[in-house]
Protein backbone atom coordinates (compact mmCIF):
# COMPACT_ATOMS: atom_id res chain seq x y z
CA UNK A 1 0.00 0.00 0.00
CA UNK A 2 2.44 2.08 1.19
CA UNK A 3 4.39 1.14 -1.74
CA UNK A 4 1.85 2.27 -4.35
CA UNK A 5 1.35 5.85 -2.35
CA UNK A 6 4.84 6.40 -3.07
CA UNK A 7 4.21 5.46 -6.83
CA UNK A 8 1.37 7.73 -7.09
CA UNK A 9 3.11 10.50 -5.17
CA UNK A 10 6.38 10.40 -7.23
CA UNK A 11 4.11 10.01 -10.61
CA UNK A 12 2.62 13.36 -9.83
CA UNK A 13 5.45 15.08 -9.17
CA UNK A 14 7.11 13.86 -12.41
CA UNK A 15 4.18 15.34 -14.08
CA UNK A 16 3.87 18.23 -12.25
CA UNK A 17 7.82 19.17 -12.53
CA UNK A 18 7.27 17.97 -16.54
CA UNK A 19 4.67 20.29 -17.06
CA UNK A 20 6.20 23.21 -15.52
CA UNK A 21 8.87 22.91 -18.11
CA UNK A 22 6.98 22.32 -20.57
CA UNK A 23 5.25 25.58 -19.87
CA UNK A 24 8.52 27.53 -19.30
CA UNK A 25 9.69 26.57 -22.64
CA UNK A 26 6.34 27.49 -24.29
CA UNK A 27 5.61 23.86 -25.33
CA UNK A 28 2.56 21.98 -24.66
CA UNK A 29 2.59 19.87 -21.62
CA UNK A 30 1.56 16.74 -23.03
CA UNK A 31 4.89 15.77 -24.53
CA UNK A 32 6.52 16.33 -21.22
CA UNK A 33 3.82 14.08 -19.28
CA UNK A 34 4.94 10.92 -22.23
CA UNK A 35 8.88 11.90 -21.54
CA UNK A 36 7.57 11.37 -17.53
CA UNK A 37 6.67 8.23 -18.11
CA UNK A 38 9.11 6.67 -20.09
CA UNK A 39 11.38 7.55 -17.39
CA UNK A 40 9.80 6.24 -14.71
CA UNK A 41 9.01 2.59 -16.58
CA UNK A 42 11.68 1.12 -14.36
CA UNK A 43 10.06 2.40 -11.12
CA UNK A 44 6.35 1.47 -11.29
CA UNK A 45 5.32 -1.70 -10.04
CA UNK A 46 1.83 -1.23 -9.50
CA UNK A 47 0.62 -1.00 -13.07
CA UNK A 48 -2.79 -2.27 -12.70
CA UNK A 49 -3.46 0.91 -10.34
CA UNK A 50 -2.04 2.88 -12.86
CA UNK A 51 -3.52 1.28 -15.56
CA UNK A 52 -7.21 1.61 -13.83
CA UNK A 53 -6.60 5.59 -13.77
CA UNK A 54 -5.32 6.33 -17.05
CA UNK A 55 -8.30 4.59 -18.34
CA UNK A 56 -10.38 7.09 -16.46
CA UNK A 57 -8.30 9.70 -18.21
CA UNK A 58 -9.41 8.05 -21.55
CA UNK A 59 -12.68 8.32 -21.16
CA UNK A 60 -12.82 11.86 -19.28
CA UNK A 61 -10.80 12.72 -22.76
CA UNK A 62 -13.55 11.37 -24.94
CA UNK A 63 -16.13 12.52 -22.71
CA UNK A 64 -15.20 16.08 -23.01
CA UNK A 65 -14.41 15.97 -26.54
CA UNK A 66 -18.25 14.98 -26.74
CA UNK A 67 -19.27 17.71 -24.40
CA UNK A 68 -17.44 20.30 -26.14
CA UNK A 69 -18.46 19.40 -29.37
CA UNK A 70 -20.16 22.35 -31.27
CA UNK A 71 -22.95 20.63 -32.83
CA UNK A 72 -24.10 23.77 -34.33
CA UNK A 73 -20.67 24.77 -36.04
CA UNK A 74 -20.52 21.49 -37.95
CA UNK A 75 -24.01 22.09 -38.44
CA UNK A 76 -23.32 25.50 -40.04
CA UNK A 77 -19.94 24.80 -41.58
CA UNK A 78 -21.39 21.05 -43.21
CA UNK A 79 -19.71 21.40 -46.45
CA UNK A 80 -15.95 23.43 -46.09
CA UNK A 81 -15.71 21.21 -43.03
CA UNK A 82 -16.10 17.80 -44.76
CA UNK A 83 -14.15 19.01 -48.25
CA UNK A 84 -11.04 20.05 -45.95
CA UNK A 85 -11.81 16.93 -43.45
CA UNK A 86 -11.94 14.33 -46.34
CA UNK A 87 -8.71 16.04 -48.12
CA UNK A 88 -6.97 15.93 -44.39
CA UNK A 89 -8.15 12.33 -43.97
CA UNK A 90 -7.27 11.32 -47.94
CA UNK A 91 -3.89 12.42 -47.89
CA UNK A 92 -2.53 11.40 -44.48
CA UNK A 93 -4.37 8.08 -43.36
CA UNK A 94 -2.53 5.70 -46.84
CA UNK A 95 1.02 7.28 -45.32
CA UNK A 96 0.94 5.76 -41.80
CA UNK A 97 -0.88 2.28 -43.64
CA UNK A 98 1.98 2.55 -46.56
CA UNK A 99 4.74 2.76 -43.58
CA UNK A 100 3.15 -0.28 -41.81
CA UNK A 101 2.73 -2.31 -44.94
CA UNK A 102 6.68 -1.61 -45.89
CA UNK A 103 7.09 -3.16 -42.44
CA UNK A 104 5.36 -6.13 -42.97
CA UNK A 105 2.59 -5.61 -41.00
CA UNK A 106 -1.00 -7.00 -41.18
CA UNK A 107 -3.46 -4.67 -42.54
CA UNK A 108 -5.33 -3.92 -39.21
CA UNK A 109 -1.88 -3.38 -37.77
CA UNK A 110 -1.24 -0.86 -40.44
CA UNK A 111 -4.29 0.61 -40.17
CA UNK A 112 -3.81 1.77 -36.65
CA UNK A 113 -1.01 2.91 -37.87
CA UNK A 114 -2.51 5.03 -40.43
CA UNK A 115 -4.72 6.76 -37.93
CA UNK A 116 -1.61 7.43 -35.43
CA UNK A 117 0.24 9.51 -38.56
CA UNK A 118 -3.40 10.65 -39.69
CA UNK A 119 -4.48 12.81 -36.68
CA UNK A 120 -3.57 16.13 -35.28
CA UNK A 121 -4.24 16.72 -31.55
CA UNK A 122 -6.97 19.28 -30.74
CA UNK A 123 -5.79 19.74 -27.63
CA UNK A 124 -1.96 20.44 -28.64
CA UNK A 125 -2.75 23.01 -31.63
CA UNK A 126 -5.75 25.22 -30.22
CA UNK A 127 -3.36 25.87 -27.17
CA UNK A 128 -0.79 26.85 -29.60
CA UNK A 129 -2.74 28.77 -31.43
CA UNK A 130 -3.87 30.93 -28.62
CA UNK A 131 -0.56 30.98 -26.86
CA UNK A 132 0.96 32.11 -30.26
CA UNK A 133 -2.16 35.02 -31.44
CA UNK A 134 -3.07 32.89 -34.45
CA UNK A 135 -6.96 32.42 -33.83
CA UNK A 136 -7.43 36.06 -35.28
CA UNK A 137 -5.61 34.78 -38.50
CA UNK A 138 -7.71 34.03 -42.07
CA UNK A 139 -7.22 30.18 -41.73
CA UNK A 140 -7.98 29.71 -38.10
CA UNK A 141 -11.30 29.05 -39.35
CA UNK A 142 -10.01 26.50 -41.65
CA UNK A 143 -8.00 24.74 -39.16
CA UNK A 144 -10.75 25.02 -35.92
CA UNK A 145 -12.60 23.09 -38.71
CA UNK A 146 -10.64 20.39 -39.70
CA UNK A 147 -9.75 19.46 -36.02
CA UNK A 148 -13.76 19.08 -35.67
CA UNK A 149 -13.87 16.89 -38.32
CA UNK A 150 -11.12 14.72 -36.99
CA UNK A 151 -12.82 14.88 -33.60
CA UNK A 152 -15.68 12.98 -35.50
CA UNK A 153 -13.48 10.86 -37.17
CA UNK A 154 -11.09 9.57 -34.38
CA UNK A 155 -14.48 8.22 -32.55
CA UNK A 156 -15.79 6.82 -35.56
CA UNK A 157 -12.05 4.97 -36.22
CA UNK A 158 -11.59 3.87 -32.81
CA UNK A 159 -14.92 1.99 -33.25
CA UNK A 160 -14.24 0.63 -36.44
CA UNK A 161 -10.44 -0.54 -35.54
CA UNK A 162 -11.35 -2.05 -31.87
CA UNK A 163 -14.15 -3.16 -33.36
CA UNK A 164 -12.37 -6.14 -35.02
CA UNK A 165 -10.60 -7.43 -32.16
CA UNK A 166 -9.10 -10.49 -34.16
CA UNK A 167 -6.07 -9.61 -35.89
CA UNK A 168 -7.20 -10.48 -39.66
CA UNK A 169 -9.82 -8.32 -41.21
CA UNK A 170 -12.53 -10.65 -42.99
CA UNK A 171 -15.41 -9.57 -44.82
CA UNK A 172 -17.96 -11.21 -42.31
CA UNK A 173 -16.10 -9.45 -38.85
CA UNK A 174 -16.00 -6.24 -41.26
CA UNK A 175 -19.81 -5.89 -41.68
CA UNK A 176 -20.52 -7.76 -38.61
CA UNK A 177 -18.22 -4.55 -36.76
CA UNK A 178 -19.97 -2.03 -39.47
CA UNK A 179 -23.62 -3.54 -37.52
CA UNK A 180 -22.65 -3.22 -34.49
CA UNK A 181 -21.67 0.84 -35.02
CA UNK A 182 -24.69 1.12 -36.65
CA UNK A 183 -26.49 -0.26 -33.76
CA UNK A 184 -24.37 1.44 -30.83
CA UNK A 185 -24.45 4.74 -32.41
CA UNK A 186 -27.27 5.10 -34.50
CA UNK A 187 -29.59 5.87 -31.52
CA UNK A 188 -27.78 8.83 -30.06
CA UNK A 189 -28.01 10.15 -33.40
CA UNK A 190 -31.62 9.75 -33.55
CA UNK A 191 -32.64 10.68 -30.13
CA UNK A 192 -36.00 12.69 -30.17
CA UNK A 193 -35.72 16.18 -29.61
CA UNK A 194 -38.27 15.54 -26.33
CA UNK A 195 -35.18 13.41 -24.73
CA UNK A 196 -33.40 16.57 -23.61
CA UNK A 197 -35.87 18.89 -21.26
CA UNK A 198 -36.67 15.00 -19.48
CA UNK A 199 -32.67 14.60 -19.35
CA UNK A 200 -32.36 17.79 -18.11
CA UNK A 201 -35.37 16.67 -15.35
CA UNK A 202 -33.25 13.76 -14.65
CA UNK A 203 -29.99 15.94 -14.08
CA UNK A 204 -31.19 18.64 -12.01
CA UNK A 205 -29.63 17.21 -9.03
CA UNK A 206 -29.37 20.28 -6.41
CA UNK A 207 -26.36 19.11 -4.05
CA UNK A 208 -22.98 19.73 -5.97
CA UNK A 209 -21.49 16.16 -4.16
CA UNK A 210 -24.15 14.41 -6.02
CA UNK A 211 -24.12 15.82 -9.07
CA UNK A 212 -20.67 14.74 -9.72
CA UNK A 213 -21.17 11.42 -8.42
CA UNK A 214 -24.25 10.75 -10.34
CA UNK A 215 -21.65 12.46 -13.86
CA UNK A 216 -19.15 10.21 -12.87
CA UNK A 217 -21.27 7.39 -12.91
CA UNK A 218 -22.80 7.42 -16.02
CA UNK A 219 -19.83 8.35 -17.84
CA UNK A 220 -18.30 4.83 -16.51
CA UNK A 221 -21.16 2.78 -16.97
CA UNK A 222 -21.54 4.33 -20.54
CA UNK A 223 -17.77 3.09 -21.27
CA UNK A 224 -18.06 -0.19 -19.69
CA UNK A 225 -21.03 -0.91 -22.26
CA UNK A 226 -18.97 0.62 -24.96
CA UNK A 227 -16.43 -1.78 -23.87
CA UNK A 228 -18.84 -4.90 -23.24
CA UNK A 229 -20.03 -4.55 -26.98
CA UNK A 230 -16.75 -4.91 -28.29
CA UNK A 231 -15.51 -1.55 -28.40
CA UNK A 232 -12.76 1.33 -27.05
CA UNK A 233 -14.56 2.51 -23.85
CA UNK A 234 -13.44 5.95 -25.34
CA UNK A 235 -16.56 5.33 -28.05
CA UNK A 236 -19.17 4.87 -25.18
CA UNK A 237 -17.72 7.85 -23.46
CA UNK A 238 -18.08 10.24 -26.51
CA UNK A 239 -21.58 8.89 -27.12
CA UNK A 240 -22.62 10.18 -23.37
CA UNK A 241 -20.83 13.59 -23.63
CA UNK A 242 -22.45 14.07 -27.08
CA UNK A 243 -25.48 13.63 -25.89
CA UNK A 244 -25.10 15.68 -22.29
CA UNK A 245 -23.72 18.73 -24.46
CA UNK A 246 -27.16 19.47 -25.60
CA UNK A 247 -28.40 19.42 -22.31
CA UNK A 248 -29.03 22.62 -20.01
CA UNK A 249 -26.24 21.38 -17.62
CA UNK A 250 -23.57 21.27 -19.88
CA UNK A 251 -21.45 24.33 -18.35
CA UNK A 252 -22.39 22.38 -14.95
CA UNK A 253 -20.55 19.31 -15.95
CA UNK A 254 -17.72 20.95 -17.43
CA UNK A 255 -17.13 23.12 -14.73
CA UNK A 256 -17.49 20.16 -12.00
CA UNK A 257 -15.39 17.46 -13.96
CA UNK A 258 -12.45 19.72 -15.74
CA UNK A 259 -10.49 19.29 -12.77
CA UNK A 260 -10.61 15.42 -12.78
CA UNK A 261 -10.14 15.62 -16.17
CA UNK A 262 -7.38 17.15 -15.77
CA UNK A 263 -5.20 14.94 -13.14
CA UNK A 264 -6.85 11.36 -15.14
CA UNK A 265 -5.47 13.00 -18.36
CA UNK A 266 -1.95 13.59 -17.29
CA UNK A 267 -1.85 10.23 -15.37
CA UNK A 268 -2.78 8.39 -18.88
CA UNK A 269 -0.50 9.80 -21.10
CA UNK A 270 2.36 9.33 -18.34
CA UNK A 271 0.92 5.44 -18.45
CA UNK A 272 1.44 5.59 -22.16
CA UNK A 273 5.00 6.24 -21.62
CA UNK A 274 5.15 4.23 -19.02
CA UNK A 275 4.42 0.90 -21.06
CA UNK A 276 7.05 1.30 -23.30
CA UNK A 277 10.07 -0.69 -22.21
CA UNK A 278 13.45 1.16 -22.44
CA UNK A 279 15.36 -1.60 -24.32
CA UNK A 280 11.72 -0.85 -26.32
CA UNK A 281 13.92 1.52 -28.82
CA UNK A 282 15.86 -0.06 -30.09
CA UNK A 283 16.03 -0.18 -33.99
CA UNK A 284 12.54 2.42 -34.11
CA UNK A 285 14.74 5.53 -35.36
CA UNK A 286 14.17 4.38 -39.06
CA UNK A 287 10.37 3.91 -38.76
CA UNK A 288 9.93 6.94 -36.44
CA UNK A 289 12.43 8.93 -38.91
CA UNK A 290 10.24 8.05 -42.16
CA UNK A 291 6.51 8.51 -39.82
CA UNK A 292 7.73 12.45 -39.05
CA UNK A 293 9.66 13.37 -42.60
CA UNK A 294 5.91 12.06 -43.89
CA UNK A 295 3.92 13.12 -41.34
CA UNK A 296 4.76 16.79 -41.62
CA UNK A 297 4.89 16.54 -45.67
CA UNK A 298 0.87 14.88 -45.07
CA UNK A 299 0.23 17.78 -43.14
CA UNK A 300 1.95 20.61 -45.51
CA UNK A 301 0.06 19.35 -48.74
CA UNK A 302 -3.23 18.70 -46.78
CA UNK A 303 -2.55 23.03 -46.15
CA UNK A 304 -1.75 23.72 -49.59
CA UNK A 305 -4.49 21.35 -50.92
CA UNK A 306 -7.41 22.62 -48.65
CA UNK A 307 -6.37 26.37 -49.23
CA UNK A 308 -6.12 25.82 -53.46
CA UNK A 309 -9.98 26.49 -53.48
CA UNK A 310 -10.52 28.69 -50.56
CA UNK A 311 -9.22 32.63 -51.41
CA UNK A 312 -6.43 32.75 -48.83
CA UNK A 313 -2.98 33.19 -49.33
CA UNK A 314 -0.08 31.38 -49.98
CA UNK A 315 1.47 32.22 -46.22
CA UNK A 316 -1.96 31.04 -45.17
CA UNK A 317 -1.35 27.78 -46.82
CA UNK A 318 1.61 27.10 -45.46
CA UNK A 319 0.40 28.30 -41.72
CA UNK A 320 -2.56 25.58 -42.03
CA UNK A 321 0.05 22.86 -42.81
CA UNK A 322 2.53 24.06 -39.96
CA UNK A 323 -0.44 24.13 -37.69
CA UNK A 324 -1.87 20.54 -38.22
CA UNK A 325 1.49 19.33 -37.73
CA UNK A 326 1.37 18.54 -33.72
CA UNK A 327 -0.01 14.61 -33.19
CA UNK A 328 -0.95 14.44 -29.49
CA UNK A 329 -3.51 12.67 -27.60
CA UNK A 330 -6.01 11.22 -30.19
CA UNK A 331 -2.60 9.57 -31.49
CA UNK A 332 -2.09 7.98 -28.56
CA UNK A 333 -5.26 6.79 -27.60
CA UNK A 334 -5.20 4.83 -30.77
CA UNK A 335 -1.77 3.21 -30.50
CA UNK A 336 -2.87 2.59 -26.26
CA UNK A 337 -6.40 0.95 -28.12
CA UNK A 338 -3.64 -0.82 -30.45
CA UNK A 339 -1.71 -2.50 -28.02
CA UNK A 340 -4.52 -3.88 -26.10
CA UNK A 341 -6.34 -5.14 -29.41
CA UNK A 342 -3.13 -6.28 -31.26
CA UNK A 343 -1.66 -10.02 -30.69
CA UNK A 344 1.16 -10.39 -29.02
CA UNK A 345 3.83 -9.86 -30.64
CA UNK A 346 6.89 -7.70 -32.37
CA UNK A 347 3.85 -5.12 -34.19
CA UNK A 348 2.46 -4.78 -30.57
CA UNK A 349 6.08 -4.13 -29.05
CA UNK A 350 7.24 -1.58 -31.61
CA UNK A 351 3.78 0.63 -32.36
CA UNK A 352 4.05 2.05 -28.62
CA UNK A 353 7.69 3.23 -28.95
CA UNK A 354 6.96 4.18 -32.55
CA UNK A 355 4.03 6.38 -31.85
CA UNK A 356 5.78 8.16 -28.88
CA UNK A 357 8.82 9.12 -30.79
CA UNK A 358 6.30 9.68 -33.50
CA UNK A 359 3.94 11.98 -31.00
CA UNK A 360 7.49 13.88 -29.17
CA UNK A 361 8.46 15.17 -32.40
CA UNK A 362 5.76 16.39 -34.48
CA UNK A 363 4.92 17.46 -31.65
CA UNK A 364 7.61 19.97 -31.03
CA UNK A 365 8.11 20.61 -34.65
CA UNK A 366 4.43 22.19 -34.97
CA UNK A 367 4.77 24.05 -31.68
CA UNK A 368 8.16 25.19 -32.76
CA UNK A 369 6.81 25.77 -36.29
CA UNK A 370 3.61 27.74 -35.32
CA UNK A 371 6.12 29.89 -33.07
CA UNK A 372 8.84 30.77 -35.74
CA UNK A 373 6.66 30.57 -39.39
CA UNK A 374 5.54 34.54 -38.99
CA UNK A 375 9.41 36.11 -38.20
CA UNK A 376 10.33 34.09 -41.33
CA UNK A 377 7.61 35.02 -43.43
CA UNK A 378 8.23 38.27 -42.76
CA UNK A 379 11.86 38.07 -43.00
CA UNK A 380 11.59 36.35 -46.27
CA UNK A 381 9.25 39.01 -47.49
CA UNK A 382 11.56 41.76 -46.74
CA UNK A 383 14.40 40.52 -48.94
CA UNK A 384 12.10 40.36 -51.61
CA UNK B 1 -20.64 49.35 -41.73
CA UNK B 2 -21.36 45.36 -40.55
CA UNK B 3 -20.07 43.59 -37.38
CA UNK B 4 -19.41 39.84 -38.27
CA UNK B 5 -19.48 37.11 -35.93
CA UNK B 6 -18.62 33.51 -35.98
CA UNK B 7 -18.14 30.70 -33.58
CA UNK B 8 -14.48 28.82 -33.04
CA UNK B 9 -14.95 25.83 -31.44
CA UNK B 10 -12.28 25.29 -28.55
CA UNK B 11 -11.87 28.80 -28.74
CA UNK B 12 -14.49 31.33 -28.63
CA UNK B 13 -15.95 33.36 -30.24
CA UNK B 14 -14.76 35.89 -33.00
CA UNK B 15 -16.19 39.27 -33.84
CA UNK B 16 -14.52 41.26 -36.80
CA UNK B 17 -15.44 44.42 -38.64
CA UNK B 18 -13.67 46.76 -41.28
CA UNK B 19 -13.52 50.13 -40.27
CA UNK B 20 -13.57 53.14 -42.43
CA UNK B 21 -10.18 53.88 -42.44
CA UNK B 22 -9.74 50.66 -43.91
CA UNK B 23 -8.71 48.75 -40.96
CA UNK B 24 -9.90 45.05 -39.63
CA UNK B 25 -10.75 45.06 -36.19
CA UNK B 26 -11.00 41.55 -34.79
CA UNK B 27 -12.40 40.77 -31.29
CA UNK B 28 -11.48 37.32 -29.76
CA UNK B 29 -13.96 36.48 -26.87
CA UNK B 30 -12.17 33.16 -25.29
CA UNK B 31 -14.33 31.12 -23.61
CA UNK B 32 -12.05 31.37 -20.97
CA UNK B 33 -12.53 35.01 -20.12
CA UNK B 34 -10.12 36.80 -21.52
CA UNK B 35 -10.64 39.44 -24.60
CA UNK B 36 -7.85 39.66 -27.52
CA UNK B 37 -8.30 42.62 -29.93
CA UNK B 38 -6.36 42.36 -33.23
CA UNK B 39 -5.53 45.49 -35.22
CA UNK B 40 -5.18 44.63 -38.74
CA UNK B 41 -3.97 47.22 -41.01
CA UNK B 42 -4.97 47.66 -44.73
CA UNK B 43 -3.94 44.20 -46.37
CA UNK B 44 -2.20 43.14 -43.98
CA UNK B 45 -2.18 39.23 -42.75
CA UNK B 46 -0.27 40.16 -39.44
CA UNK B 47 -1.49 42.20 -36.56
CA UNK B 48 -0.09 44.81 -35.89
CA UNK B 49 -0.95 44.79 -32.67
CA UNK B 50 -2.92 42.45 -30.27
CA UNK B 51 -4.51 43.60 -27.36
CA UNK B 52 -5.19 41.38 -24.33
CA UNK B 53 -8.17 42.53 -21.32
CA UNK B 54 -9.58 40.71 -18.96
CA UNK B 55 -13.80 40.26 -18.75
CA UNK B 56 -13.73 43.35 -16.32
CA UNK B 57 -11.04 45.44 -17.99
CA UNK B 58 -13.18 44.64 -21.17
CA UNK B 59 -16.15 45.94 -19.72
CA UNK B 60 -14.82 49.21 -18.54
CA UNK B 61 -13.05 49.44 -22.17
CA UNK B 62 -16.31 48.97 -23.97
CA UNK B 63 -18.59 51.27 -22.11
CA UNK B 64 -15.86 53.80 -22.49
CA UNK B 65 -16.11 53.33 -26.58
CA UNK B 66 -19.75 52.77 -26.45
CA UNK B 67 -19.89 56.43 -24.61
CA UNK B 68 -22.00 54.93 -22.06
CA UNK B 69 -19.32 55.45 -19.26
CA UNK B 70 -19.25 58.63 -17.06
CA UNK B 71 -16.62 59.31 -14.67
CA UNK B 72 -18.57 62.43 -13.31
CA UNK B 73 -21.58 60.80 -12.19
CA UNK B 74 -19.02 58.28 -10.48
CA UNK B 75 -17.36 60.61 -8.63
CA UNK B 76 -20.68 62.52 -7.45
CA UNK B 77 -22.00 59.31 -6.06
CA UNK B 78 -19.45 59.40 -3.11
CA UNK B 79 -21.07 62.55 -1.95
CA UNK B 80 -24.00 61.15 -2.57
CA UNK B 81 -23.13 58.20 -0.17
CA UNK B 82 -21.37 60.57 2.47
CA UNK B 83 -24.13 62.87 2.86
CA UNK B 84 -27.43 60.29 2.33
CA UNK B 85 -28.50 57.17 2.02
CA UNK B 86 -31.45 55.09 1.27
CA UNK B 87 -32.35 52.47 3.83
CA UNK B 88 -35.25 49.75 4.26
CA UNK B 89 -37.08 50.01 7.34
CA UNK B 90 -39.55 47.69 8.15
CA UNK B 91 -42.29 48.55 11.16
CA UNK B 92 -42.57 46.14 13.73
CA UNK B 93 -46.27 44.70 14.26
CA UNK B 94 -47.22 46.30 17.05
CA UNK B 95 -44.78 49.10 17.57
CA UNK B 96 -46.09 52.27 18.15
CA UNK B 97 -45.53 53.19 14.04
CA UNK B 98 -48.25 50.57 13.71
CA UNK B 99 -51.75 51.87 12.49
CA UNK B 100 -51.18 55.32 13.03
CA UNK B 101 -50.84 58.01 9.60
CA UNK B 102 -47.37 59.31 8.97
CA UNK B 103 -48.95 62.84 10.03
CA UNK B 104 -49.67 61.80 13.34
CA UNK B 105 -45.67 60.68 14.43
CA UNK B 106 -44.34 63.80 12.32
CA UNK B 107 -42.29 62.02 10.68
CA UNK B 108 -40.82 64.54 8.35
CA UNK B 109 -40.60 67.35 11.28
CA UNK B 110 -39.11 65.21 14.11
CA UNK B 111 -36.42 63.20 12.24
CA UNK B 112 -35.84 64.59 9.28
CA UNK B 113 -36.56 61.72 6.94
CA UNK B 114 -38.24 61.30 3.72
CA UNK B 115 -40.67 58.21 3.27
CA UNK B 116 -40.54 57.80 -0.58
CA UNK B 117 -42.34 54.77 -0.88
CA UNK B 118 -44.42 51.94 1.33
CA UNK B 119 -43.80 48.09 0.23
CA UNK B 120 -46.57 46.37 1.77
CA UNK B 121 -47.38 42.39 0.61
CA UNK B 122 -47.07 42.55 -3.43
CA UNK B 123 -48.03 46.10 -3.31
CA UNK B 124 -46.00 49.42 -3.71
CA UNK B 125 -47.15 52.85 -2.90
CA UNK B 126 -44.39 55.11 -3.89
CA UNK B 127 -44.74 59.09 -2.88
CA UNK B 128 -47.23 57.76 0.04
CA UNK B 129 -49.18 61.29 1.23
CA UNK B 130 -49.15 62.30 5.33
CA UNK B 131 -52.58 60.53 5.53
CA UNK B 132 -51.11 57.31 4.56
CA UNK B 133 -52.17 54.62 7.71
CA UNK B 134 -48.54 52.49 8.50
CA UNK B 135 -49.30 48.65 8.96
CA UNK B 136 -47.82 46.10 10.88
CA UNK B 137 -44.59 44.19 8.59
CA UNK B 138 -44.71 47.64 6.08
CA UNK B 139 -41.24 48.07 4.62
CA UNK B 140 -40.80 51.99 4.62
CA UNK B 141 -37.83 53.21 1.96
CA UNK B 142 -36.54 55.90 3.86
CA UNK B 143 -33.86 58.80 2.43
CA UNK B 144 -32.19 60.94 4.60
CA UNK B 145 -28.67 61.71 6.56
CA UNK B 146 -27.27 58.87 9.04
CA UNK B 147 -28.30 60.96 11.95
CA UNK B 148 -31.86 61.31 10.67
CA UNK B 149 -32.11 57.58 10.10
CA UNK B 150 -30.82 57.17 13.52
CA UNK B 151 -33.77 59.27 15.22
CA UNK B 152 -36.42 57.66 12.86
CA UNK B 153 -35.56 54.19 13.72
CA UNK B 154 -36.52 55.52 17.44
CA UNK B 155 -39.40 57.26 16.51
CA UNK B 156 -41.07 54.09 14.91
CA UNK B 157 -39.34 51.64 17.73
CA UNK B 158 -41.85 54.33 20.28
CA UNK B 159 -38.58 55.74 22.39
Amino acid sequence: MSQSLLELGVILAVLFAGGLIASRLRQSVIPAYILGGILLHNFVTNVELIHLLSTIGLMLLLFFIGLEFSTSYLRHHVRPITRAGAIDLAVNFPLGLFIGRAMGWDWLASAYLGAIVYISSSAVVTKAMIDNRQVANPEADTIVGILVFEDLAIVLILALLTGFQSGSVEAASLSWTLLKIALFITPFLLLPPSVIPRLNRLLHVESTELFLLMALAVVLLASALSTRLGFSEAVGAFLVGLLFSETAHRQRIIDRLAPFRDLFAAIFFLSFGLMIPWEGWSGTSLPIAGLVLLGVAGKMATGYLVCQSSRLSGRACASTGIALIPRGEFSIILAVAAAGGLPDGPIKETILPISAGFVLATGGIGVIGMREFPAYWIRRKKKG
Amino acid sequence: MKMHEAELPGVGRKFWIHTDVGEKLTVIRHSAGKREVYRFQKGEEFPSSVIELSEEEAREVGAVLSGEFRLRTVERMDVIVKEMSLEWVKVEPGSRADSRTIRELAIRTKTGVSIIAILREDLCVPGPESSEVLKGDDVLLVIGRPEHHKRFRKVLAGE
